[in-house]
């Protein structure tokens, strides 16, 4: 501010009353540099900082992950063209798949499931892949003619994935039938190409016809006529099937061994045939060349536990021995066996009613049987030591066969007995089997029931006569008996017409009388079947027939691993001798070594 | 797109998936004739997702693995070619679109319960109801002319169950390779 502002001021303030003083200020003048710093350009440092920072890393993730591995199994053949068999033989290949029938969904399915002996992965799941066997059997081309009942599926389910098999239902619960479905299924899948059936000679026959009902569509070469003809039919290139019986099995031995090729299945019927190891009718089967082995009987075991260790020779050879127990047995053979007994399976099976007719016998039957009792074991003592099974049999065999007919008299209690009830039974338009273990027998009996219309069946019946025999007794309603030996009669025949079954005497073993009872008494009897089992009383019939009812539960115990009996089916040598109580002054007889 | 042009009217494919204890899926393939026979079985091996995969995918997870992995590899095997591929497993429809052959999901009672993918369509072919996406409903044509050349009342579901099994005895029987 100027001073002459400044004194304005002061004057002004005078007029008021306000004392003057003297503002006078001293005043100096510095420079404060403001004029020129405001004219100086500011000075600005500039330092750059790095503010992008590194790159981040990445992470890739591979979320695809390694290629995933996969096991491949492509099986061998494709089925669809199986029925080659059928085009070289005639028949010709449908073009189209077969159409198949609607299965029932409600019933269960049975898958097969390959045995524990399998290793093989591949051969396991194709097993197991396979459609149930009610599927398989729903196709068109493999319908059959009447459905088979379940325990049969299952049978047919343990057969088709088995290389080595026995089959040892009891008799009458169709196992032609199993091992017929099974092997059709298995060529129609082609896995079998060649097969040989082996069966006894009287069965051959049968067989043709159970193929003709079960497998119509398979050609059969039935081996028969003379050496050149056999000759040609063995080697035959295309021969699907061929139906040979043990006895030209044996005799053409060599040119089945010279084969060039296996067979892809051998199957025997009535297997028990070769249970003696070392025959010669087992040897021949054994060696033929082969890569599947089935075996069916009803009977693996008939006179002692070394018959299954004879047809595993041929079914799995190494896996019985004879050194080994019933339930070491039992373990080996569980899978490899399939039993079902009818009491198991058919319980729609009309009942078997078995009953002991006991007979007392005629007086000059009583009187000659005790003459020849005591004079027969008055020898066998005189025997002493050298008394052998043999001269016990030949005892035996004499005091059985007057059970049956006095010698002198031709009298038989058990004849009169017998008239009787068939008298009845042909009245009532039924039919019967009588068993016997004797030809003559048979014959003394034919000769009392011609009146009744009778036929026998026996080794003395020629085998061109034979089918005829059974035709008439099958068809023929005024035929009401057939009178058949056991050896002839027991095996696979199919006699459900009969509704009765007499044994006029026992047969060694219940095995064997089993199976002549199972002839009557199989699927589709109408009715309840009867057996009737003589026995002349106070005599060696019924100290035999104790014996034998003890036996029965040995064959149980092979195949019910819990049981432990005795190795022997049969009578042994000391309860042969034991039937007489042989004694000698040195004691008890117990045969010769 | 898998190519093929080699429509064999007479093989059939089903597709189907385990899972094992762990909750790993295996995934099997049964190629069978026109009576239902096996001519090829393919398995693979035990599958499960990663946590990456669990994250990331989130819920198309299941169609990834179903159908692009396992379902993909499992096409990939079969030699003889299919002309029509069935599965019991919704998730594997996701396949679909990789493959040249028709692909349907037959329903069964198991996966009734399961959430069906969208944009699908359902009917009926003979005894069984089957699904196929919507893209590709001319699949349901292709089906019913195949299936008339097959056994006329083949159970489309009764093949699963014979995969399962058999997956079973190869992961068993792989198992006892790599031991010995």
């Amino acid at each position: 501010m100027s001073g002459s502002k400044r004194a304005s001021t002061n004057a002004h303030q005078t007029d008021i009353g306000v004392t003057p003083t003297d503002l006078t200020l001293p005043v100096a003048l510095f420079s404060t540099g403001w004029q020129t710093a405001l004219h100086r350009p500011p000075k600005i440092t500039v330092h750059a900082q790095e503010i992008a920072g590194t790159r981040p890393g990445v992470v890739s993730l591979d979320l695809r992950g390694k290629p995933l591995k996969v096991s491949r199994f492509v099986f061998a053949s494709d089925p669809s063209t199986t029925a080659d068999f059928m085009g070289e033989w005639g028949g010709h290949k449908s073009a189209s798949p077969p159409r198949r029938k609607k299965r029932d969904r409600t019933k269960p399915a049975t898958r097969i499931t390959p045995p524990a002996h399998t290793i093989k992965l591949e051969e396991r799941l194709w097993y197991l892949l396979q459609p149930s066997l009610e599927e398989l059997l729903s196709e068109a081309s493999l319908r059959l003619p009447f459905d088979p009942f379940p325990y049969q599926i299952a049978g047919i389910a343990f057969l088709f994935p088995r290389y080595a098999a026995v089959l040892a239902d009891e008799m009458g619960l169709g196992k032609t039938m199993q091992a017929i479905t099974a092997l059709r299924l298995l060529l129609h899948a082609a896995q079998l190409r060649r097969v040989l059936l082996i069966c006894p000679k009287p069965l051959v026959t049968n067989w043709q016809r159970e193929f003709s009902v079960w497998a119509p569509e398979i050609p059969l070469n039935v081996i028969s006529g003379n050496a050149q003809q056999r000759a040609w039919k063995w080697n035959h290139p295309q021969a699907v099937l061929t139906i040979a019986n043990y006895e030209l099995v044996q005799r053409d031995h060599a040119l089945l061994h010279d084969t060039p090729h296996p067979y892809d299945l051998v199957l025997l019927d009535e297997a028990q045939r070769i249970k003696n190891r070392k025959g010669a009718t087992a040897s021949a089967v054994r060696a033929i060349p082969r890569i599947r082995s089935w075996a069916l009987t009803g009977t693996p075991v008939e006179n002692s536990i070394e018959d299954l260790v004879g047809i595993f020779e041929f079914v799995a050879p190494g896996q019985l021995d004879d050194q080994m127990r019933a339930t070491q047995m039992a373990k080996r053979v569980s899978d490899y066996v399939l039993r079902r007994t009818k009491d198991q399976v058919l319980t729609d099976l009309p009942p078997k009613l078995v009953r002991n007719a006991v007979i007392d016998l005629t007086p000059s039957q009583r009187e000659s049987y005790r003459k020849a009792e005591e004079e027969g074991t008055v020898r066998l003592s005189q025997m002493g030591a050298h008394a052998n099974v043999t001269h016990v049999f030949e005892l035996i065999l004499r005091l059985k066969q007057i059970c049956n007919f006095d010698p002198l008299t031709d009298e038989s209690a058990k004849a009169d007995h017998l008239c009787a009830k068939l008298e009845e039974i042909a009245a009532s338009g039924k039919k019967a089997i009588i068993f016997s273990q004797y030809v003559v027998t048979l014959e003394k009996l034919f000769t009392r029931l011609s009146g009744i219309g009778a036929v026998q069946y026996h080794g003395k019946v020629r085998p061109r006569i034979r089918e005829q025999v059974l035709h008439q007794f099958c068809e023929d309603p005024s035929t009401h008996v057939i009178l058949m030996s056991y050896g002839a009669g027991s095996v696979g025949l199919n006699l459900q017409v009969a509704e009765y079954v007499f044994l006029f005497d026992r047969w060694w073993n219940p095995a064997v009388e089993d199976q002549a009872i199972n002839r009557a008494h199989r699927i589709g009897v109408a009715g309840p079947v009867t057996v009737t089992r003589f026995l002349a009383q106070a005599t060696i019939e019924e100290r035999i027939d104790e014996i034998l009812e003890q036996k029965r539960e040995i064959f149980e115990s092979i195949f019910s691993p819990q049981g432990s009996g005795p190795k022997n089916m049969g009578l042994s040598q000391q309860e042969i001798f034991g039937l007489f109580s042989l004694h000698s002054p040195q004691g008890p007889i117990s045969g010769a070594a | 797109m898998r190519m093929s042009n080699l429509m064999d009217k007479n093989r059939l494919g089903f597709l189907t998936i385990a899972t094992d204890p762990s909750q790993a899926r295996i995934g099997g393939l049964l190629l069978v004739n026109a009576s239902g026979r096996p001519l090829e079985f393919h398995c693979t091996a035990a599958v499960k997702p990663n946590r990456a995969q669990e994250i990331l995918y989130g819920p198309t997870l299941g169609e990834y693995l179903c159908g692009e992995q396992i379902g993909m590899a499992l096409c990939d095997a079969i030699k003889h070619h299919s002309s029509l591929m069935l599965t019991d497993i919704p998730e594997v429809l996701a396949l679909r679109p990789m493959v040249e052959f028709p692909l349907l999901m037959v329903v069964t009672e198991k996966n009734k319960q399961q959430k069906l993918p969208s944009q699908v369509i359902q009917s009926t072919q003979g005894e069984n109801m089957v699904c196929v996406q919507t893209a590709y409903e001319k699949d349901l044509l292709a089906v019913e002319a195949i299936l008339q050349g097959m056994a006329a009342v083949l159970d489309l579901e009764e093949p699963f169950g014979r995969i399962h099994e058999a997956i079973s005895e190869a992961q068993g029987g792989i198992r006892k390779q790599k031991v010995a």
